[in-house]
């Protein structure tokens, strides 16, 4: 990748830099808002860059105004770089996190976290075809529960939810 | 004494094409929206002469030759421009407003050889009237605020034909589709 690399503003989870979830489920699945699957826990969505770049927000699209979340992001072995801390949702729309200028190395996992307090909290998120969750297995995505707060140091597990929320990182630039 | 020729070298994103849609990698976008892909159909305008707007990025110099959009079904009586801007919203090209042919048909129109040098752009349409249908690429989740999570921007600003400068376009407000629309490139220039 040369340098001077321009690169669009703003990507998402769903992107070439995050789970290719088109390429594990062949229907597609669907994009569109949903309910938490379970208060309190927190999804974690693997993203990778092939060169190093610098990050200065993550996003979400909360679809109602429903209860608490905490917006996140780790990295590669775990530790917190940004945490919002729990927040009242209050309305629908994108909520976001500023990150002060993360620099995320190449080809290292950074994990975008997401979790909300209520099962009627509503966000963008993509489900599985037929919400079958082994669709979301070859992904990388990873849960934790009792999550809300995020903690201090994620500990992720296989997850067992069909979806995967919808999260946008905004990159001030590639080096 | 033979000439050694070089091979050219050009740095592009991968499976950049010459016509580049929204789906395309250069759209920013295209990582959300490849995912509700199967939300599209058909969609009037929602107000007369209202523009929408969608970013893309280049990396390397590309000339643009012809710009595009794919008519809906039915009536074809609404006029249709297209055009790219800056990031600073001044124009660099656009169609000028043409009357709409071909119904459920891809619609190309010439326009001035026009180099984009690498950065930011958007690809903005705007409609004359609000009767034909619009082949809708994708449809917003519910809201147009959803729409603006996918940084699809709009205006309440009339905008037929595009103007130079635009009134700088906001997050989307009004409209809940995304029109096929593309834009036809060379790469003139070595990167």
């Amino acid at each position: 990748m040369p340098k001077n690399y321009k690169v669009p503003e703003y990507v998402w989870n769903t992107s070439i830099f995050g789970p290719d979830v088109l390429a594990v489920d062949a229907g597609g699945g669907a994009l569109g808002n949903g309910v938490w699957p379970t208060a309190n826990k927190a999804l974690y969505i693997p993203v990778r860059f092939p060169v190093s770049v610098t990050l200065t927000e993550i996003a979400f699209f909360a679809a109602n105004g429903t209860g608490n979340y905490d917006l996140g992001l780790y990295d590669d072995t775990y530790q917190p770089i940004a945490r919002s801390g729990s927040t009242a949702m209050t309305a629908a729309g994108t909520k976001t996190l500023a990150i002060s200028s993360y620099r995320a190395k190449a080809a290292t996992n950074y994990w975008c976290a997401l979790a909300l307090s209520s099962t009627s909290g509503q966000v963008l998120r993509w489900l599985a075809s037929g919400s079958d969750a082994r669709f979301v297995l070859p992904t990388g995505v990873m849960m934790e529960t009792s999550a809300l707060p995020l903690p201090s140091a994620m500990t992720g597990v296989t997850p067992v939810d069909a979806l995967i929320p919808i999260m946008r990182l905004q990159v001030a630039g590639w080096t | 004494m033979a000439i050694k020729t070089l091979p050219r070298r050009r740095v592009e994103l991968p499976g950049a094409a010459d016509i580049i849609t929204p789906v395309d990698a250069e759209f920013g976008s295209s990582g959300l929206l490849r995912v509700g892909r199967a939300t599209g159909g058909i969609s009037t305008w929602p107000t007369t002469k209202k523009p929408i707007g969608v970013p893309f990025y280049l990396n390397v110099p590309r000339t643009v030759y012809k710009l595009g959009w794919r008519n809906g079904s039915g009536t074809m009586t609404d006029s249709f421009d297209l055009g790219v801007y800056d990031a600073a919203w001044n124009r660099k090209v656009a169609g000028g407003g043409t009357a709409r042919s071909g119904a459920s048909a891809w619609q190309w129109v010439d326009t001035a050889d026009t180099l984009l040098i690498p950065g930011k752009y958007w690809l903005v349409a705007a409609n004359l009237g609000v009767t034909a249908n619009n082949s809708s690429a994708y449809s917003a989740v519910g809201s147009a605020a959803a729409w603006a999570f996918a940084t699809i921007f709009d205006s309440t600003t009339d905008s037929y034909p595009l103007p130079d400068p635009l009134s700088a376009l906001t997050a989307a407000a009004t409209f809940l589709f995304l029109p096929v629309m593309g834009i036809a490139l060379r790469s003139d220039a070595i990167g």
